[in-house]
């Protein structure tokens, strides 16, 4: 009798704690979705209606009227994205600067990083621990430790103002290394040593047998770095001295300069990540639990 | 045949190691003997002088307190809510309630989202004629300096903890996956509640993977120069003035010198901070190995 009131009590107590649980998630994800209604909603505002709703955001620095608050616009125009896509040409100019500066370190750290990490997780030489460690140190660092030195590099290497100087530290971030080795540690062995039995060279064995098992750790590393160098903002701030090279992420601000709205410009700007996002999720679950240092 | 791996393993490893040396190593050690030696016109020793101007200065004691005082806060906060939603996030999953993954994806988006589409919707909430001061004064209250006040720090914790919360909250997740099963059902036939299930079984086996999450998040607060950037552009209040501030703006002056000493400094800091987090683990772990290895031989 006793058992039994003790197993109903527990039933509804899990009960309640779950309900608990779906009301904080549900509460603190909202948070997120709102951001983007809002974002999306504004991005359908006329340049007109938005002045006169969001007085106080307008550039006018002599107005002192406040803004007021409107979700939905009272008459919806597509002003912003045909401003984005046709009549603003800076657009177009600074979204490929990021697709470019991303697709070459996305495919420059991918090479290094299947290498280097192969090698890691696979072979032992000489110096390898104290290697590893180096790798773990840097990643750890925050940026702006290595920014100045890196920086003096960049300026000897005379390659100040050129997205190649964004670019070649960046494929040489240590995250690729540590990801890949974390990734081919908890792949089986044993195929490796039966290829070398039979007699596979060990390029062979790399490009044939460890490249095939890599790809969802290296699908992984590129969705990590994508979100990375779709963010960049200290490194063009810092290396390139030209606005017009400028990538996305820090030329949105100067697009609303020249006085049009750039709420479009920001959602065509994520469209992209989102739906790599929607598509790769479990790659970069995956990919954010190889980082974990725990040793 | 040793040997022979010996070299595949130097071959194949050789450009990553070569571009780390290039990158990072080199330029960063290079730096920190230039800040004690002069180099042109003649080679010199300067000795410490650049530290000592440097912690002497009062911008950067400032940038050092309010970097220090918003870990305090911010780290703290971080670590005990997504313990705490991985943590119901791991029994939603487990009971297959409907709607986790949804939810689960949605807390991942501010790690994907880009910077400006926080600041933009920041900018126009808190501006100083933005929309919250609209309403506060169609209220009848006074208008708040958002961005330009005390209340600037707690918008910047906002965001960190925002951005931070979905790639920690997948760290701890990842770890709990690993707690294992039967000891958790062993210990609930025993009569373990809930709670006492968590604080001795769940927790102590989550350590690593907090202290990981730890050192991202100090990472992760020096990142918040994006945001905080892009919302307060290079010279935010006092209050907001933080050491990447402090770096970035002593970079751009052209002060190569400070700024090598600042990193160096910030260098330090963050190697004793880490020896002692993973230092401290080591320690334990051979504990318990040793314990483990008293118990076989008994």
């Amino acid at each position: 009798m006793m058992q039994t009131g003790r197993y109903k009590r527990m039933i509804r107590k899990k009960g309640r704690g779950i309900a608990l649980s779906m009301v904080l998630i549900s509460v603190t994800g909202m948070v997120t979705i709102l951001l983007l209604v809002f974002l999306l909603c504004l991005s359908f505002f006329g340049k007109g209606e938005f002045q006169q709703v969001y007085q106080g955001n307008t550039a006018d620095i002599f107005s002192t009227a406040y803004s007021s608050f409107r979700l939905i616009p009272k008459d919806i125009s597509g002003e912003q994205y045909v401003a984005t896509f046709w009549s603003n040409s800076d657009f177009w100019y600074h979204f490929w600067n990021t697709v470019g500066i991303s697709l070459a370190v996305i495919v420059g750290t991918v090479i290094v990083g299947s290498l280097g990490g192969y090698a890691f997780a696979r072979y032992q030489f000489f110096g390898k621990n104290i290697l590893l460690y180096l790798f773990i140190l840097i990643m750890m660092v925050p940026y702006q430790v290595l920014m100045a030195p890196q920086f003096r590099l960049i300026y000897e290497m005379n390659l100040l103002n050129k997205a190649e100087g964004i670019i070649l530290p960046s494929i040489f971030a240590p995250l690729g290394t540590y990801l890949i080795y974390q990734y081919v540690l908890q792949l089986p062995e044993e195929q490796f040593e039966a290829a070398r039995v039979d007699g596979a060279g060990e390029l062979r064995i790399f490009c044939r047998i460890a490249l095939p098992q890599m790809k969802n750790g290296i699908m992984s590393l590129v969705l990590l770095v994508l979100i990375d160098t779709w963010n960049l903002v200290e490194q063009p701030l810092i290396f390139l001295s030209d606005e017009y090279r400028y990538p996305l992420s820090v030329a949105i601000e100067a697009l609303e300069n020249s006085g049009n709205l750039s709420f479009a410009a920001c959602i065509v700007f994520v469209f992209p990540l989102f739906m790599v996002f929607l598509l790769g999720k479990d790659w970069l679950i995956q990919g954010i639990g190889h980082s974990v240092v725990t040793r | 045949m040793k040997k022979r791996l010996h070299r595949y393993g130097w071959c194949f490893s050789s450009l990553c190691v070569l571009g780390l040396t290039c990158f990072y190593l080199l330029p960063f050690i290079l730096g920190v003997v230039q800040t004690v030696v002069q180099y042109s016109p003649n080679v010199k020793w300067k000795g410490l002088r650049v530290y000592e101007a440097l912690l002497r200065s009062s911008t950067f004691r400032l940038a050092l307190k309010n970097t220090l005082s918003f870990m305090g806060v911010g780290l703290p906060l971080l670590l005990l809510f997504t313990i705490v939603l991985s943590y119901m996030m791991d029994k939603l999953m487990r009971q297959k309630v409907r709607g986790t993954s949804f939810w689960f994806a949605v807390h991942l988006l501010p790690m994907v989202l880009p910077s400006v589409m926080v600041t933009k919707v920041f900018d126009l909430l808190f501006a100083e004629f933005g929309v919250l001061n609209g309403l506060l004064v169609s209220w009848g209250e006074k208008p708040v300096k958002w961005l330009s006040s005390g209340w600037t720090f707690w918008l910047l914790c906002l965001i960190f903890w925002w951005k931070n919360t979905g790639y920690s909250m997948v760290v701890l997740f990842s770890g709990m996956q690993n707690v294992g099963k039967e000891q958790r059902e062993a210990a609930a036939l025993d009569g373990a509640g809930e709670v006492r299930i968590f604080w001795q079984i769940v927790l102590p086996q989550m350590l690593p993977f907090l202290r990981f999450i730890l050192i991202m998040g100090v990472v992760g607060v020096f990142k918040l120069y994006k945001e905080s950037y892009l919302l307060l552009g290079k010279d935010p209040c006092d209050e907001a003035y933080m050491l990447q501030n402090f770096l970035n703006n002593n970079f751009a002056s052209l002060n190569f010198d400070r700024t090598m000493a600042t990193s160096v400094v910030l260098f330090v800091m963050i190697s004793i901070f880490l020896l002692a987090m993973f230092g401290l683990a080591g320690r334990e772990d051979n504990q318990r190995n040793r314990k483990k290895r008293k118990g076989s031989t008994e």
